[in-house]
Formats: structure tokens, sequence, C-alpha cells
């Protein structure tokens, strides 16, 4: 084994010389450059955790709004049904109170009619019964007091029913 | 003409200088084919003798070229050059920092270097025309020195002299520790002065050994097809190509590796504790 100083020491300095230059221009360079890329994938992480987590406070708050929503909507609905129910209410109320005013002032109009009739009537009877009476008795008598005569004898009849 | 072509085929394939290596040859390489040539010209002679030195240079160049390459247009999203090299950087850092704990990331760089250095030097012994540069002991020892120098340095700066002399010691805590002070200190020295010295025939003996093999095949191949005077030789040494980028590859991590844990041994206990 021919071992030689100078070209051990040579060989020494030679790699310390490539140890420098490939540290200058490979190692750290490119230590730092997968640390950055560590980094941006770890930051890249942390921005879609952090979107997700916007995703589902939106999604919370699109639920939140969305229940809010139907609530109102369902309330309003209610409203609107009871205010149907009411309207409804009050026209069955007000056709009631009509119909009965319409039944009254018929059955107003009713007797008045009737009693109408019932004047028409017992008048003609008692120009019929005086007619009547005349010509049974073949003589003209005092109007007036005859027509009294016939008149309280209606009276007693009605008194009879 | 063709008898002689083939002889001189064999003999530069062959062609082998002992140098160092005690009888165990090597393919030859352009340095050596040079200096054949022309090995009356002063500068063939040095670059001869200094071949090992060249050869190294050429894989430190090819490396620096290489890294230039993959960072000039560096991006978020890589090309497939800095992916590769991304690649390496991040095995060594994840293989550096789960020996060392996070602090060993400071020295991802000299392991990450130390290995493809070694990995590149080892290769260039396939390729035709080159030399595997680990196959000298002159460069393995010089690697290890920097490997010894490199932890020693960590040591102190880490434990502080007084720690790194503690260290040495054995770190002792009681009284037995302190009396057996006296032949720790010394097994301890001498723990650190082996290291290096087997770090660098490890690499050396196994790169010189698959260098060799190889060589041997390719002058049998070579051999084997000599009776038909064929120029060139049967490829006896392909499966042994494999073998040594195998083998080339583990040596390349065993020197790292092992260059890691002393590194790590050396740290204050606290910090591999970590780990």
């Amino acid at each position: 084994m021919n071992l030689s100083i100078q070209e051990i020491l040579t060989q020494a300095g030679a790699f310390i010389l490539l140890v420098w230059v490939l540290k200058r221009m490979a190692w750290k360079p490119l230590l730092k450059l997968l640390d950055e890329r560590r980094e941006k994938i770890r930051a890249s992480f942390e921005e879609i955790e952090k979107a997700k987590k916007g995703v589902e406070e939106l999604k919370y708050q699109y639920d939140q709004a969305h229940a809010r929503i139907e609530e109102e909507a369902r309330k309003k609905l209610q409203q609107a049904i009871d205010e149907g129910k009411q309207i409804a209410r009050q026209l069955q109320e007000d056709s009631r109170r009509e119909a009965r005013n319409i039944l009254q002032k018929a059955k107003e109009d009713i007797t008045l009619e009737v009693d109408k009739a019932k004047v028409t009537l017992r008048n003609e009877i008692a120009d019929l019964t005086l007619a009547a009476t005349e010509r049974l008795l073949h003589e003209k008598l005092d109007v007036t007091k005859d027509k009294e005569i016939v008149l309280d004898f209606i009276e007693d009849l009605e008194k009879l029913k | 003409m063709i008898e002689e072509t083939a002889h001189s085929a064999a003999h530069k394939a062959a062609a082998s200088h002992e140098a160092a290596h005690e009888g165990l040859k090597e393919l030859a390489n352009w340095i050596t084919l040079v200096n054949e040539r022309w090995h009356d010209v002063p500068f063939v002679n040095v670059l001869h003798q200094w071949e090992n030195v060249v050869f190294s240079l050429t894989a430190a160049f090819f490396l620096i070229i290489l890294s230039f390459f993959a960072t000039r247009k560096k991006s978020l999203i890589p090309g497939p050059l800095q992916n590769v090299l991304e690649l390496a950087v991040e095995s060594f850092e994840n293989l550096v920092t789960g020996i060392m704990g996070p602090r060993g990331r400071a020295y991802v760089p000299f392991i990450a270097t130390l290995f493809i250095y070694i990995l590149t030097q080892n290769f260039m012994g396939l390729v035709p025309g080159l030399k595997a540069p680990t196959s000298s002991l002159n460069t393995t020892v010089g690697l290890a020195i920097c490997v010894f120098f490199y932890v020693q340095g960590i040591g102190i700066k880490q434990n502080g002299i007084f720690g790194y002399i503690h260290h040495l010691m054995g770190s002792p805590h009681d009284i037995v520790g302190w009396i057996m002070v006296p032949l720790n200190f010394p097994l301890h020295i001498l723990q650190e002065l082996i290291k290096p010295m087997s770090l660098s025939l490890r690499l050396f003996g196994n790169i010189l050994g698959e260098d060799s093999l190889i060589a041997a095949f390719v002058g049998l191949g070579i051999l084997s097809l000599s009776f038909i005077h064929s120029p060139i030789g049967l490829p006896l040494q392909f499966p042994f190509f494999l073998l040594s980028m195998l083998l080339g590859t583990i040596q390349a991590l065993v020197f790292s590796l092992l260059s890691t844990i002393y590194i790590s041994l050396m740290l204050p206990s606290s910090a591999h504790e970590t780990a």
C-alpha cells in the first residue's frame, strides 16, 4: 500500500471543496425549498380546513335562516288562516243577522197584511151581511146604524171564537 | 494483423498498474493508456501519478455540474432532475434525522455529499476508460480523515473542550468511572483513531476487490476467444458489473451511515437521546 500524504491531503481538500460547493449550490437551497414546500402544503391544508369551517359556518347560518324563514312563513300562513276564519265568522254573523232582520220584517209585513186583510174582510162581511139583510127585509134601513149592529155582531162572533 | 490487434487489445484491457495494489490488477483507464503511449512526456507522468486525484476531481465536477443543472431553475413544482435530487436530499434528511433527531439536519449536507461522492467514485469503475478512485487507499483515507476531523470538530463544538475531554474519558459519573479513566481515555482515543482506519480500509478493500474481479473476468473473456484471434472478448464481466453496482451502493451507504453514527455518538447525550 503506497500511501502518499500529498495525495491524501489533495483528496481530502477536494472533498472539503466539494462539500462547500454542494452545500451552497445544492443542499441548502434544496432543503430550503423542501421546507418552503412543506410550509406551503401545511398552509394549504390549514386554508382548506379554514374554508371547510367557513362553509360549515355558512351552512349553519343558512340552515338557521331557512328555519327562521319557514317559521315566519308558517306563522304568516297561520295568521292568514286565522284572519280568513275571522272574516268567515264575521260574514256568517252578518248573514245571520241580515237573515234575522229580513225574517223579522217579513213577519211584521205578514202581520200587517193579515191585519189589513182582517179589516177588509170584516168590512166586506159587514157589507155583504147588510146587503143580504136588506134583500131579506126588503126595506131600506139606516145604513150607519145597521152597520154598527153588524159590527157588533161580528165582534160578538170573534169573542165567541 | 488481427493477431496483433487482439494481442494489443488484450494487453491494453488487462494493462494494469500495480501501484500500491501488490499485484492486484485493475482495468486500464484513459490515463494509463496515454501513459503507455507517451510515457516519456513529463505531464503524462504527473497525470499518471495523480490519476486517482484526476478521477476524484472528475467525479466532483460531475456532481457540481449535475447539482447546477438540477437547481438552476428551482421551482415548487420540480422538473425531473430537481425531483431526483430532492428525493435524494429528503431521503438523507430522513436517514440522518432518524438517527440523530431534528438536530441532525445540520449534518445532512456533509453526509449527503459523502454518499453521492463515494457512490459516483465507485460507479466510475464501471465506465470504460475511467477508474474508481475509491480503489485507492489514498482516496479513502482522505475521505476518512475528513470524517475524523469533522466528527472531532462537532464533538468540541457541541460539548465544549472540557466536555469533549470528558467524553474521551468515558463520561465518568462515579468513583468507579473516574478510577477507570486511565484505561478508558487511551482506549477512547484509540477508538477514535481506529474509526477512520476501519472506514477507509473497508471501502478501499471492497472497491479494489470488485475492480480486480472485473479486470480478471475481462481478461478471461478476451483469453476465451483468443484462439480465433477475436478483437473483442466474451463479456464475462457483465454479472460482476451488476454486483459491483450493488456493492458500490452498499459501501457508499455504509461509509455515510457509519459517519452519521460517529457524529451521533459525539453529540451530547441529550441530543441523541431525543433521536
